[in-house]
């Protein structure tokens, strides 16, 4: 046998040996996955066309739940309110997070323990956090209201207590909690962005603002496609935060799709209907997601440096 | 020698001890039975006590749950076929939501057999009736009266309420008895963010239920219950109260409320707690049309989960907590029974710390349930609450409000299939 012919076995079975290694270090997290991620999904993909209250026998009920939706005004008022929810906070996170990464992306003495300060909404746990920012928004003895009236405003919003208020309260507080962890993508982001190119910038004359718009948006866009990807998955997921500060209220204000699904399925049992619900969350989720990616081509630049 | 002795006497000791749990485990029945706040009531644990000196062979496992969590963890655990014999019934809506599921024993067998004789339980126990068979054994019921801080009336000057008062008439008391502005203030009376505070007292002046669909008779209550809240200020606002998540029990104790309508559970809590108010009760106040003494009234039963393989046994207990013995325990502990004898109440009224002359305030009239036992409980419940916050928070008129509570239960019961 050639010594050349033994090299070849030698890498062959290396390599096999390689993938296996690989396919055990995936294994616990597809299994994760498959068992409690990807079964429940097609589970409920399944209950959507079958009514069943969890302990009677189910009964196939074809597209009913899904004829339903069309008619129920519950499940209009949360899709329309999970869109408020979405629509507002999503930018209003992104700018957030942008300004703040710019703000942090400086040497200066003490930045670390900024950037500490700005993430810590972000490992605080949100009941904890929705619970405080209740008192906060307190209609009469809040500290918000109380300073709203102290610099003169008279009639301040009635927060969680008002139909009007109830969502752009919990907006407010969500936006102020996530925004450390999109800081964070923010910041690494603005620092894979070369030096030279801003000290090319300043030799040319630009001036801060040029470059931050002709620099810093374009060579940040993959990030900030990845930032707003994540947000509006995350933003039509949202539920602890409103069981926890509102409940769904005032009314029917910030009845959000998961709340209304955890209402139908939970306290009226109707788990197919639920699932019929999920789905089209799901189906919602997909499309907002496809078509960001389609429009991706249009505003991401990725620069081979 | 000595030390094999050493070795031999605990093993003896062990063997021997062995066989007696053995001995002891093998005719004893185990029966696991759920109840809410169970740490916080000492009384059932008195009542568990008794029973299980009086049937030594049945040893009782309590499931205890957090009151709020109730309805939802347990129904997950009967979907989920865990192993509880006996669960206690918070209220109807989670009564009928048991029922149309067949979690629930069926009774009269049992009932027959013992000979117990159910027209000592009160006329509300029809609710708890399915085609003719009785499906929870009633062990607590509740009415609701009016406490009063007799402190706040003697500092205003006003008479102690009566038992005819009128739900006017007891605007204007509160109006009376209102002062003081801020963490100071003292409220005339309050009213908690229940929808029952406003919506229940009103039912005894209709033949409508609230499951029915026709709200207009609401009407009055809201108008009192606002005039009171906006005009008066004589109450604490709705919204004060959802956002401040302040409690009925710690506001009343605290000797800042000079009325409050409430469910007699609370007469147990005022019994126990450490507080300095000096209260009284009274019958609860009546709309004009009906009779003082008409009011609601709650049924807390036990059910035998239809899935126990133990239900001789678990039938033991709910009798014997729904029975005499359980209802006199209960009854020393302030807590008001579903058995009401003569004898029972005595040993109610004279419980220490209960007050002067509330015997009479126990005497009802008619009585009506907060929400009848019926599939759209649940729905029905949620949306009248969803309205009543609108409504209290002034989001949307009155009118506005009741149209909406109609039009939404007509949707509800449309919808259902």
């Amino acid at each position: 046998m050639s010594t050349a012919n033994i090299a070849k076995r030698k890498s062959r079975s290396l390599r096999q040996a390689r993938r296996l290694t690989a396919y055990a270090f995936l294994l616990p997290n597809i299994l994760g996955f498959v068992t409690l991620t990807l079964i429940p999904i097609v589970a409920a993909f399944g209950l959507s066309f079958l009514d069943w209250d969890f302990a009677n026998p189910a009964k196939f009920v074809g597209l009913r739940n899904f004829m339903r939706l069309a008619r129920d005004s519950g499940f209009k008022i949360s899709l329309k309110n999970t869109i408020y929810y979405s629509a507002v906070s999503v930018p209003l996170t992104i700018v957030f997070a942008l300004f703040l990464a710019a703000l942090l992306n400086q040497r200066v003495r003490g930045i670390k323990f900024f950037r500490t300060i700005y993430f810590f909404p972000e490992i605080s746990s949100i009941i904890a956090v929705a619970v405080v920012w209740n008192m906060l928004y307190h209609p009469t003895m809040g500290p918000i209201n109380s300073f709203l009236r102290s610099i003169g405003i008279d009639n301040p919003p009635g927060w969680t207590a008002s139909v009007k208020w109830a969502m752009p309260a919990v907006i407010l507080m969500s936006v102020w909690k996530q925004v450390g962890y999109y800081t964070v993508i923010f910041l690494a982001g603005l620092q894979g962005i070369p030096e030279q190119l801003y000290e090319a910038a300043t030799i040319d004359g630009a001036n801060s603002w040029q470059k931050f718009r002709y620099i810093t948006l374009p060579m940040l866009s993959p990030t900030t496609f990845l930032v707003s990807i994540l947000l509006v998955i995350n933003s039509f997921k949202v539920f602890d935060q409103i069981v926890i500060m509102t409940d769904g209220g005032p009314g029917r204000a910030t009845n959000v799709l998961v709340y209304y699904i955890y209402y139908q399925a939970f306290l009226l049992f109707r788990f197919g209907y639920a699932s019929a619900i999920a789905t089209v969350l799901f189906a919602l989720v997909l499309i907002v997601t496809i078509v960001q990616f389609r429009m991706e081509k249009k505003w991401v630049h990725y620069t081979m440096m | 020698m000595k030390k094999r002795l050493s070795l031999v006497l605990p093993v003896c000791l062990l063997v021997v001890l062995s066989l007696f749990t053995l001995h002891v485990g093998a005719q004893q029945t185990t029966i696991r039975f759920a109840v809410w706040d169970f740490s916080m009531s000492p009384e059932y644990q008195l009542v568990i006590d008794d029973f299980e000196a009086e049937y030594p062979d049945i040893k009782v496992e309590v499931i205890d749950i957090a009151a709020a969590e109730y309805p939802d963890k347990m129904t997950v655990m009967l979907a989920a076929g865990e192993e509880v014999d006996v669960f206690a019934v918070k209220d109807f809506a989670s009564y009928s939501n048991y029922l149309h599921r067949n979690y629930l024993t069926p009774l009269n067998s049992y009932i027959e057999a013992d000979g117990v004789d159910l027209s000592q339980y009160g006329s509300a126990i029809e609710y708890v009736m399915h085609e003719g068979q009785l499906m929870g054994f009633p062990y607590r019921s509740d009415i609701y009266v009016l406490y009063y801080n007799k402190d706040i009336f003697d500092r205003a000057g006003v008479p102690y309420p009566s038992n005819e008062m009128t739900w006017p008439e007891f605007r204007e008391v509160a109006k009376k008895l209102t002062s003081g502005e801020g963490n100071e203030k003292i409220y005339g009376a309050y009213f908690h963010s229940w929808r029952s505070q406003i919506q229940c007292p009103i039912l005894l002046t209709t033949d409508l239920t609230l499951v029915d669909g026709d709200y207009e008779f609401l009407r009055p209550a809201y108008e009192l219950a606002l005039a009171m809240q906006n005009e008066d200020k004589s109450v604490m606002s709705f919204a004060e109260i959802r956002t401040s998540n302040t409690h009925y029990r710690g506001l009343f104790e605290s000797g800042r409320v000079g009325m409050l309508w409430m469910g007699t559970w609370f007469i147990g809590s005022l019994l126990i707690d450490e507080h300095d108010v000096n209260w009284g009760i009274a019958k609860s106040p009546h709309w004009p049309g009906t009779n003082p003494g008409s009011t609601v009234e709650g049924l807390t039963t036990l059910a035998i989960n239809s899935k126990s393989k133990k239900k001789d046994a678990a039938w033991k207990l709910v009798s014997y907590f729904g029975g005499e013995k359980g209802a006199k325990i209960f009854a020393s502990r302030g807590v008001l029974p579903a058995l009401r004898t003569p004898e029972v109440l005595e040993i109610y009224t004279s419980a220490p710390g209960f007050p002067e002359g509330g015997a009479e305030a126990l005497m009802t009239a008619e009585t009506t349930v907060e929400l009848p036992p019926s599939v759209y409980s649940n729905a029905i419940d949620k949306m009248l609450s969803e309205e009543h916050s609108m409504i209290m928070t002034g989001q949307i008129s009155l009118d506005a409000g009741l149209k909406n509570m109609a039009e939404r239960a007509k949707e509800i019961k449309e919808e259902w299939w």
